[in-house]
């Protein structure tokens, strides 16, 4: 789990060039918007080797390192 | 088979003449942002009149929870039922606005309850209001008249990642997601006519194109419809791969992908 955030981490950082901590509220925030949670998807998917179903695209799922580490282990 | 992840953005064609401002669509969308686009070969297949500069506005959600709506200008003489087509919303959001005598004119009653109806002058369209929405825990929402539903419904099963509600030989629901900061539900109500009249273009007056964002575009012809060439548009420092899909009956598909840098 600890590796997972710590990859998704450094996958949400390169996506939006600013240093994020595992308390952000990222949509909340304003850190992601839509379409970088667009592009997300898409690198979460190549790097975890998931298909992430359009049912789980959720404000929920994308707003935390902590969602989105869940969503993927119950993809994986 | 599309890559669809959700509907971003709907475009209505207006007069370019002045349009009346009303704060409704203030009280849900941000000032809108002006683009104006050179696409004139691509533009061409779309349209009736003559070919020049897309001038557009673009309105985002406020809240993050609808899609965008484009609203284009054109000067065509044409159109499209106001009866044909329309935006739905929840009651609450349409609570302060006035009825418009135009209610009688449509039969997305028969379908579903209506709360009210509105009619929005800058997109020159009507807007109803049900419950229906919250029901299916979507937004917003819209309905359409066609006249060839199993193809339609196919389109949105097999091509748009729709989730079909309820269906019958008069009707679907079906609902997708929206592209937005909530990535929230957007609700069809999808109803037959075969008298429906066909033959509308992108700058006749009215709902004239559904955008979506894709993973990928895919070259393949959707069944029953033509498409561009791809091309390319940047809004808001986003660069973005596009093509339009589009039979003049349905309106057009606008498919877009993000265009990373490398």
């Amino acid at each position: 789990m600890k590796n997972i955030k710590q990859q998704i981490k450094t996958i949400v950082e390169g996506i939006t060039n600013q240093e994020i901590t595992e308390s952000d509220n990222l949509l909340d925030q304003g850190i992601l918007d839509s379409l970088l949670t667009i592009q997300l998807i898409n690198d979460l998917e190549n790097n975890f080797s998931i298909s992430i179903p359009v049912e789980e695209f959720s404000h929920l799922n994308f707003n935390s390192i902590k969602a989105m580490s869940e969503l993927i282990i119950k993809l994986q | 088979m599309q890559n669809i992840l959700g509907l971003s953005h709907i475009v209505f064609t207006t007069k370019a003449e002045s349009i009346p401002k009303t704060s409704f669509l203030g009280s849900l969308y941000n000032a809108p942002e002006q683009y104006s686009f050179n696409h004139q070969s691509i533009r061409k297949e779309l349209v009736r009149g003559a070919v020049s500069d897309t001038q557009l506005s673009l309105h985002s959600s406020i809240k993050g929870n609808l899609p965008a709506l484009e609203i284009v200008q054109s000067n065509s003489k044409i159109k499209r039922p106001l009866h044909e087509y329309g935006l739905i919303f929840t009651p609450e959001t349409l609570i302060e606005q006035p009825t418009t005598s135009l209610s009688n004119t449509i039969n997305i009653c028969d379908v579903i309850t209506i709360k009210k109806t509105i009619f929005i002058p800058e997109i020159d369209s009507l807007a109803i209001s049900s419950s229906e929405l919250i029901k299916n825990n979507c937004d917003m929402g819209a309905w359409l008249v066609v006249n060839n539903l199993s193809s339609v419904k196919q389109l949105y099963e097999t091509q748009l990642n729709a989730e079909i509600i309820t269906s019958n030989q008069n009707y679907f629901i079906a609902k997708t997601k929206v592209v937005n900061k909530m990535f929230s539900s957007f609700m069809w109500v999808i109803m037959q006519d075969a008298n429906k009249q066909n033959s509308f273009y992108n700058d006749d007056i009215g709902l004239s194109t559904l955008g979506w964002i894709g993973k990928t575009i895919n070259n393949n012809i959707i069944n029953g419809f033509k498409n561009t060439k791809q091309f390319s548009i940047t809004m808001n420092n986003r660069a973005f791969n596009a093509k339009f899909y589009y039979n003049n009956d349905f309106p057009s598909l606008e498919v877009l992908t993000l265009n990373r840098p490398t």
